[in-house]
């Protein structure tokens, strides 16, 4: 309980509160712009916290992350052009009330909402890490082993597209994982004499290359053309008394849904967006403004979305396993600052984890305000020319990964990543699947090789405890997932059809 | 014709004339710099991450070195590949003064008998020795053994049952493990994990039944209850722990532990060199120091250059050794 307090109060350490503040503009001003998106902002930001005490790094990644999950929403409801992929739900009713002269009370909604979201997903935060990470405590190389490969049948789910791209993607992650020392003899595999291979590729440049440097060749391979201008606004930002009662079910309702879907590997804040936004329009009174420019749209979605950066830290923090491509980046900033997931945050890193969390409740605060103050300003520069940001961001990919060691071999490989990360934005590849099979695929192999060295080559192991069953049992559910939820997809749009016809 | 060759004499006159001054002011400038050395930050490269032992006991040195040294002292963590990384990087930094480094003994040592290394022991010069970590046998205070003669008698019933933590395949406490293992005249199973936290993790959780650890990784597990030292790695009792055994008591002659020691490139001028051992040993001595690494749980072992020269070719020796006997 001490450390839960101490947590807050140094949380509200003026540098920690700065750090809070500023990242969580930078990364509502990342949201904003189209074609940055969370990830790339998070990566970005990973060399620059190095020098910073664990707690305020920590801090200013879930700024970034928070506020560019929000941030997609101001572009999306002013320009109907998502700033993120999880804002795509918040365009379908937020520009119909942009067009109607209403952009400030969608904003106003878009914040409210998303800060409900994202506050509540804190609470769970605080409840469920805990008695999660103590669990972990049962798990031995077996469970680990299990582990992973529930992870890697979430990366058939992941990618909502085709189950075949998402397994590619999943492969080249594993295969990826395989460069550097051999984890249990440590031989050198696959590095060619290269010696800063010896501990794998570098993580943090190879997440700059895939996730900033592939969007920077994307930019600048479309025809440079002047985005649309946001329109000075006609309404104030900011919601009647009347109209947050009205949307304050629906925020509820999405964030369980947001919270329990980040909770969930692989599936993100686009897939928790849609979820909130359909059930929104499912319990509405007013199912005929759906469309048409409905608040509760509009709060259907964000809320769902920003509960979603709370719910994904969990399995990160307590297991080592993240939901999606952000927080696979932060648990790297987590491991740099010498810190592992596991029962560990909560034991002799408890100060730093619960300043951590009480953090990202600040975080959440300023995004508040920050958005209702100032975020019509964030709309004028989301009009910015591609032809500045592009070498903005160029210039960051590439003195990102200098810093990290203050070697040019981590630029190379930053650019060798970007390249990759092209060709799998161009085929359709997921990189968030890449990303969750490098981080999976050493777990699962230790985990195996460990267990047979203990075991001395008997598999039976592997079936002997509980967790490993239930595990077991989540990776049969998991790997036929795809196919249920297209069953229930289905069933749901054939509902309001049903009404219809009625 | 002739105009051409005067031309050519001038230039090649010139060009002589140029370059032997160029010598004389890059002889010149090298003595200038020693003599105002250290005029910028030093850097110290520890070949493993931050907040690790290695670390932790750089970053005090640094911290009270900078007082002496009235230029910043800086921490660079170059870590992978069990230390190899970094040591290369010491060995092929430029040898002016501004970059030394941490070598882990007998890590630096063993990798290089293990496989091919990207440094060589003689690219180093030596600066003192400042930590020296004993090994111990560690198990949880619940486990069924007291003593370790009940230790190795249940080895002994239970050929390869017994199951020992280590933090790396061929990294120093699989070599303490194996070497145990050998005297003891027992067969148990090694465990190898991704490091220190992980192999003592996998010892609390009760996925292996021993561990082989440095005293100053497990002293406060073992004041908190959870942990017990069977035996110690050492030829006396270590200090605080005065009720536990050493191996050499229960007849097995092993002595064992890791050693920590500045070094810089080789070629470093002599007279650099000789500013940073007077230095560091001010440093160790100092009074602050010693309370903070106290406090810091680091056993503090100063060793001149040459103690720790004869230190290194002993456990060159010993590892010579020891390694074929125990099979790594």
């Amino acid at each position: 309980m001490s450390d839960i307090l101490y947590g807050l109060m140094n949380a509200l350490n003026w540098i920690n509160l700065i750090a809070a503040l500023f990242s969580v503009s930078a990364g509502i001003l990342v949201g904003a712009l189209p074609g940055l998106s969370a990830a790339m902002g998070v990566a970005l930001l990973i060399p620059v916290t190095f020098g910073m005490p664990a707690d305020t790094a920590l801090i200013s990644l879930a700024g970034v992350y928070c506020g560019a999950v929000y941030g997609g929403s101001i572009s999306a409801i002013l320009l109907h052009t998502p700033g993120t992929s999880s804002a795509a739900a918040t365009a379908l009713d937020g520009y119909q009330l942009t067009l109607r002269g209403k952009a400030g009370k969608a904003l106003g909604t878009a914040t409210i909402s998303s800060f409900i979201g994202g506050i509540l997903s804190t609470i769970a935060l605080y409840l469920l890490s805990p008695p999660l990470a103590k669990l972990a405590l049962s798990f031995g190389p077996a469970e680990y082993f299990w582990l992973s490969i529930f992870g890697l049948t979430i990366i058939a789910g992941v990618s909502s597209k085709s189950i075949l791209k998402g397994l590619i993607s999943g492969v080249v992650g594993l295969a990826i994982s395989t460069i550097g020392m051999d984890p249990i003899t440590g031989v050198p595999r696959f590095t060619f004499g290269v010696r800063y291979l010896l501990d794998g590729v570098p993580f943090t440049a190879m997440l700059i290359g895939l996730f900033s440097m592939s969007q920077v060749l994307i930019m600048a391979e479309s025809k440079m053309k002047d985005k649309a201008k946001a329109k000075d606004l006609e309404d104030k930002v900011m919601l009647s008394w009347g109209e947050i009662k009205r949307i304050l079910p629906t925020c509820l309702r999405s964030t369980v849904i947001g919270t329990v879907t980040g909770i969930l590997p692989g599936a993100g804040g686009t897939i928790a967006a849609y979820m909130g936004y359909n059930e929104a329009k499912r319990f509405s009174k007013h199912k005929e403004e759906f469309g048409q420019g409905s608040i509760e749209g509009v709060a259907g979605a964000e809320a769902a979305n920003n509960a979603v950066t709370g719910g994904s830290l969990i399995p990160t923090l307590t297991l080592g396993i993240p939901g999606n491509s952000v927080t696979a980046i932060l648990l790297g900033g987590l491991i740099i600052q010498g810190m592992r997931s596991g029962p560990e945050l909560f034991t002799s890193h408890a100060r730093v984890t619960y300043t951590f969390f009480a953090g990202f409740a600040v975080v959440n605060v300023f995004m508040l305000f920050v958005g209702l103050f100032a975020g019509k300003y964030f709309a004028k520069v989301a009009s910015v020319k591609d032809s500045i940001l592009i070498p903005i961001v160029f210039a960051l990919s590439v003195i990102g990964s200098f810093s990290i060691y203050n070697r040019m071999f981590d630029v190379w490989v930053m650019f060798i990543f970007g390249i990759i990360g092209y060709f799998v934005k161009k085929l359709d590849l997921n990189p968030a699947a890449i990303v969750l099979a490098l981080i999976l695929g050493p777990i699962g192999e230790s985990g195996l090789r460990r267990t047979l060295i203990l075991s001395r080559g008997s598999y039976a192991p592997f079936f002997t405890s509980t967790v490993s069953w239930v595990l077991i049992i989540m990776s049969i559910v998991s790997l036929f997932s795809p196919i249920l939820m297209e069953k229930l997809a289905e069933g749901r749009a054939s509902k309001p059809k049903a009404e219809t016809n009625k | 014709m002739k105009k051409k060759n005067i031309l050519l004499m001038m230039l090649f006159v010139v060009l002589a004339i140029s370059f032997s001054r160029y010598e004389n002011i890059n002889d010149y400038m090298e003595k200038r710099a020693i003599a105002k050395y250290p005029y910028k930050p030093i850097e110290i490269i520890v070949a493993y991450k931050e907040g690790g032992g290695t670390d932790v006991g750089a970053r005090l040195l640094a911290s009270i070195a900078e007082q002496y040294a009235e230029v910043p002292i800086t921490i660079q963590n170059i870590k992978g590949g069990d230390g190899e990384v970094g040591f290369a990087e010491l060995s092929k930094s430029k040898p002016n003064g501004y970059t030394i480094g941490f070598i882990n003994l007998p890590t630096f040592l063993s990798l290089n008998m293990q496989r091919e290394t990207e440094y060589d022991k003689e690219d180093i010069v030596l600066i003192m020795n400042y930590v020296y970590d004993p090994a111990v046998l560690v198990i949880r205070s619940d486990s069924e053994w007291v003593t370790i003669e009940d230790f190795i008698q249940y080895s002994k019933a239970n050929p390869l049952s017994m199951t020992i933590s280590n933090n790396g395949k061929g990294a120093s406490n699989h070599i303490a493990a194996a070497y145990f293992e050998y005297e003891a005249g027992i067969k148990v199973t090694h465990v190898p994990f991704g490091g220190t936290a992980d192999m003592l993790e996998a010892l609390r959780y009760k996925h292996v039944k021993a561990s082989v650890a440095k005293i100053s990784e497990v002293a406060d597990l073992v004041e908190a209850g959870e942990l017990t030292i069977l035996g110690t790695f050492t030829e006396n009792r270590i200090d605080g722990f005065y009720d536990v055994p050493t191996l050499q008591e229960k007849g097995l002659d092993i002595t064992f532990g890791s050693a920590r020691a500045l070094a810089a490139p080789k070629d470093t001028p002599e007279e650099i060199i000789e500013f940073l051992r007077d230095l560091f040993k001010e440093v160790v001595e100092n009074e602050e120091h010693i309370r903070q690494a106290k406090e810091a749980n680091l056993p503090i072992k100063y060793m001149s250059p040459t103690e720790l020269q004869r230190y290194i070719e002993h456990s060159e020796e010993y590892l010579n050794r020891i390694i074929p006997k125990i099979k790594l």
